[in-house]
C-alpha cells in the first residue's frame, strides 16, 4: 500500500488524469486488500484502470479515501477466479527495491542490504520447530507457522560480509548484532491475561488455556491501518476484490496496459492555442475582424467582376477566406472536445453513471451560455460533436441524464408537459427564491420577463420549485402568484 | 363575541387561503388551519361549524388582504381534522356541518363527572337540560355545551358504568343518574 498516493478528483468525483493518460476500464464495487487483510476504509469503491495508473475511488468518502498506484511499480500479478462466497481477486505485487526506500523500519534493520539480499537465498529456520525451510515458502513446511519478517537477521550473515574488514562493515556487524537483541527483547512473549503463561509472540490463542491474546496484535494492526497511505505495510502486495464481477476483463486490460508501457512514451507537448491579444479581443475585436474581412471580400468582388480572367485567380483567395471561417468554427468545437470519452467497453455495467458524470463536467461550461438549460436534442448534438469518436445513442444519453439526481450532480433532467426533455442546472431554484425575497411575491409573467424566457417554460420551473416545497402559491382573480413558503416554517406561539 | 380573537400572522398570508398542491406544504397548511380553528372555537366557546356560512366569518374571510378560503378547501381541512379526532361531521356523508372538538367527549365526560362529585348530587336524577343550561352549571366550562357533544360524553359515562340514562319525552327531558363512582 505504500506505493499509493492520493488522487485528485474532479467535481463529479472522477479522477483527474494526467496528460496522455487514458481510461481503459472502470469497475465498481471493488474492495482493496492490503496483503491478506482487508483495508479499512477502502472496502467499496470504483477502480479505474488507466494507461498509467490503477486508481481507487471510494464510494463513501471519495474525497479522502481515493488513491492510485502507477502501473510501472507492478512487478507481478495473479488472478484468482473466486470460489463460492469469495469474490474474484487480482493480486498486484510490487518490486522489493522500492519498499526499502519508503520504509524507515526496513532501513534500520537491513542497513547492510547486501547481507539480507544474500541471506534471502539461504534457508530460514522456523522459530517454533527449528525446521529449515526453503526461502520460497512463507509458511513452515513442518508446523505451518508463518515466516517472520525479521527472520533474515537470524540467519547467519554470509562469509562475504564478515570477511569485509572496512570500518563500515564493522558497523554493519554491530547493527546486525543489535537488531536480534532488540528483537528478542520485544519477543519475550505475550503474557496470557488468563493464566499468565508467556506465549510465543506469533500465537493468537494461549497455548495453555485457549484464552485470546489479541491485544498486542490489534494495536499493531491499528498502527498499520493508520499509516495506510504512504506508510509501510507488512506484505508487498495488494489485492483487488471484485464483488460485482468484471475481474476477468479488468485483468486482461491490465495485462495490456502493462505490456503497452504507455508511461515510457514521451508526451508530445500539445500545441497551445493561439495567444490571446487583449487589444484585438472582445466584441470590438470580432467586429473589427469581420469588417476587415468584408472589406477584403468586397475588393475581391470588385476586381473579380472587372475581369473574368482575374476572377479565376481570385476565386482561390475567396475560397481560402471562407475555409478560414470553417476552420475557426472547427477549433471552437474542438475546444469543447472531450479528451477521454467514456465508452461501453471500458466502463461496462457502470457505463451510464460514468457517462452522466462526464456529461455533467462537459455541460458545466456549456450550459451557462444557454441560460442554464438546454433541450436534450441539443445536448445530444453538441455532446456527440464534442466526443468526436465513440458516439453515444440517444437512449444512452437519456439514461445518463436521468441519473443526475441520484448521483448528486448539479444538473436535472426534466420532462415538460409537452413532452420536451430539458436538462437544466440546479441554480434556477436559488434564483427564483432570490427574486421572491426581493419582491415579496412573483408571478409567472414577471419571472419570464426577468429571466427572458417563455412564460410556459417559466411556469414549469416555478411548479418544479413549488413541488420542492420552497415556494407556495396564491390563487386569486389576479392569477397565480408565488410566495416564499412561510407555511412550512410557521410556528404559532400563543 | 366578548373580546376579539388574535389571529396569528400566517392568517394574513395570501397563499394560506389557496390549496397548496405540494404535499408537505399542504400538510403544514392543514395543521395550521386546524390549530387556528380549534383556538378560535375555544376562545368563543363555539361547537358547530356551518361550512358555507362560516366562510363569511372573520375566521375564513380575511378582509384585510381580500382573501377567502374556498368551500372545498375547507371541507378537506375538516376531513383531515375528523381523521385526527379533532372534529366530526354532523350528519355524514353530507359535509355541510361539523362539530369541532376543541375538547374531546372523553374530556367533557370527566369534567361533568367531577362536577357531579363536587356538587354532591350523586345518586339523584338530573335532566340533560339541567346540565347544559341549568342555574347550577352557570359559569362552568360545559355550560351551554352542544347537545350532541353532551350526549356523546354521557354515553361514555354510561359505558363506563358511572351513570345511567332514562328516556324522556323529548331530548331535553332525558334523565341522568350518576352513581358517584369515579
Amino acid at each position: 500500500m505504500d506505493r499509493f498516493s492520493r488522487v485528485e478528483l474532479t467535481s463529479t468525483l472522477r479522477p483527474v488524469l494526467n496528460e496522455g493518460e487514458t481510461i481503459l476500464a472502470i469497475q465498481d464495487n471493488v474492495g482493496l486488500y492490503d496483503g491478506n487483510e482487508k483495508a479499512a476504509g477502502y472496502m467499496n469503491g470504483k477502480v479505474y484502470l488507466t494507461s498509467h495508473r490503477i486508481i481507487y475511488v471510494d464510494s463513501e468518502q471519495p474525497n479522502t479515501n481515493s488513491i492510485g498506484v502507477e502501473i510501472r511499480f507492478i512487478k507481478g500479478r495473479e488472478f484468482y477466479t473466486g470460489f463460492v462466497k469469495s469474490s474474484p481477486k487480482i493480486t498486484l505485487k510490487f518490486s522489493e527495491s522500492n519498499n526499502n526506500n519508503s520504509s524507515p523500519f526496513y532501513h534500520q534493520l537491513n542497513d547492510s542490504s547486501t547481507s539480507t539480499l544474500s541471506s534471502a537465498s539461504s534457508t530460514w529456520i522456523c522459530p517454533i520447530c527449528s525446521y529449515s525451510n526453503t526461502p520460497q515458502i512463507f509458511k513452515c513446511q513442518l508446523c505451518g507457522v508463518k515466516k517472520t519478517e525479521n527472520l533474515a537477521s537470524i540467519t547467519p550473515p554470509p562469509a562475504s560480509s564478515l570477511s569485509n574488514t572496512s570500518a563500515s562493515s564493522q558497523q554493519q556487524i554491530t547493527t546486525n548484532q543489535t537488531s536480534p537483541i532488540k528483537k528478542t527483547q520485544g519477543d519475550t512473549g505475550i503474557e496470557c491475561p488468563q493464566c499468565t503463561f508467556l506465549n510465543h509472540p506469533d500465537m493468537v490463542i494461549c497455548e495453555i488455556c485457549d484464552a485470546e491474546l489479541g491485544t498486542n496484535i490489534k494495536i499493531n494492526e491499528e498502527e498499520i491501518l493508520g499509516s495506510r497511505v504512504g506508510g509501510k505495510s507488512k506484505d508487498d502486495f495488494i489485492r483487488l476484490a471484485f464483488r460485482n464481477g468484471g475481474a476477468g476483463t479488468f485483468y486482461d486490460k491490465m495485462k495490456q496496459a502493462i505490456t503497452m508501457k504507455e508511461w515510457e512514451k514521451t508526451i508530445e507537448p500539445s500545441k497551445s492555442p493561439i495567444d490571446f491579444d487583449p487589444v484585438r479581443g472582445g466584441i470590438s475585436g470580432i467586429m473589427r475582424n469581420a469588417e476587415e474581412n468584408k472589406k477584403e471580400q468586397d475588393e475581391y468582388l470588385n476586381q473579380a467582376f472587372k475581369d473574368l480572367e482575374s476572377l479565376k485567380t481570385i476565386t482561390e483567395k475567396m475560397e481560402s477566406a471562407e475555409s478560414e471561417e470553417v476552420s475557426t468554427f472547427k477549433t471552437n468545437l474542438f475546444k469543447l472536445g472531450i479528451s477521454n470519452p467514456v465508452t461501453k467497453d471500458e466502463a461496462g455495467s457502470i457505463y451510464h453513471k460514468e457517462l452522466a458524470r462526464e456529461l455533467a463536467e462537459f455541460l458545466e461550461n456549456t450550459l451557462d451560455k444557454d441560460n442554464g438549460m438546454m433541450s436534450l436534442t441539443d445536448i445530444y448534438c453538441i455532446f456527440n460533436r464534442a466526443r468526436g469518436v465513440a458516439l453515444i445513442s440517444p437512449n444512452d444519453l437519456y439514461k445518463a441524464c436521468s441519473l443526475f439526481e441520484r448521483l448528486n450532480l448539479p444538473l436535472r433532467l426534466r420532462k415538460y408537459e409537452s413532452g420536451l426533455l430539458v436538462v437544466h442546472d440546479d441554480q434556477i431554484a436559488q434564483r427564483i427564491l432570490e427574486y421572491i425575497k426581493l419582491r415579496g411575491s412573483l408571478s409567472g409573467i414577471e419571472l419570464a420577463s426577468i429571466e427572458q424566457k417563455s412564460v410556459v417554460l417559466v411556469n414549469e420551473q416555478l411548479q418544479m420549485v413549488e413541488a420542492k416545497g420552497l415556494i407556495c402559491r396564491d390563487e386569486s382573480i389576479e392569477g397565480i402568484r408565488y410566495y416564499d413558503n412561510l407555511i412550512n416554517h410557521f410556528v404559532w406561539e400563543r | 363575541m366578548s373580546n376579539a380573537f388574535v389571529f396569528p400572522s400566517i392568517h394574513d398570508f395570501p397563499p394560506f387561503y389557496t390549496f397548496q398542491p405540494t404535499q408537505t406544504t399542504w400538510q403544514n397548511q392543514v395543521a395550521l388551519w386546524s390549530e387556528i380553528i380549534l383556538s378560535y372555537y375555544r376562545h368563543h366557546k363555539l361547537y358547530r361549524l356551518e361550512l358555507s356560512e362560516s366562510l363569511n366569518s372573520e375566521l375564513f374571510h380575511n378582509k384585510g388582504i381580500n382573501r377567502r378560503l374556498k368551500l372545498d378547501t375547507l371541507q378537506m381541512i375538516i376531513d383531515e381534522m375528523v381523521k385526527q379526532g379533532m372534529a366530526e361531521w354532523d350528519s355524514p356523508p353530507k359535509k355541510t356541518t361539523a362539530i369541532i372538538y376543541w375538547r374531546k367527549p372523553e374530556e367533557w365526560a370527566t369534567l361533568i363527572n367531577n362536577w357531579v362529585f363536587e356538587a354532591g348530587i350523586t345518586n339523584s336524577i338530573l335532566t340533560v337540560y339541567e346540565i347544559a343550561h341549568g342555574d347550577t352549571t352557570e359559569g362552568l366550562e360545559f355550560h351551554k355545551l352542544d347537545q350532541i357533544i353532551l350526549m356523546k360524553s354521557l354515553d361514555i359515562l354510561v359505558k363506563k358504568g358511572v351513570a345511567q340514562t332514562f328516556q324522556g319525552t323529548s331530548a331535553d327531558d332525558i334523565g341522568v343518574k350518576f352513581f358517584g363512582i369515579n
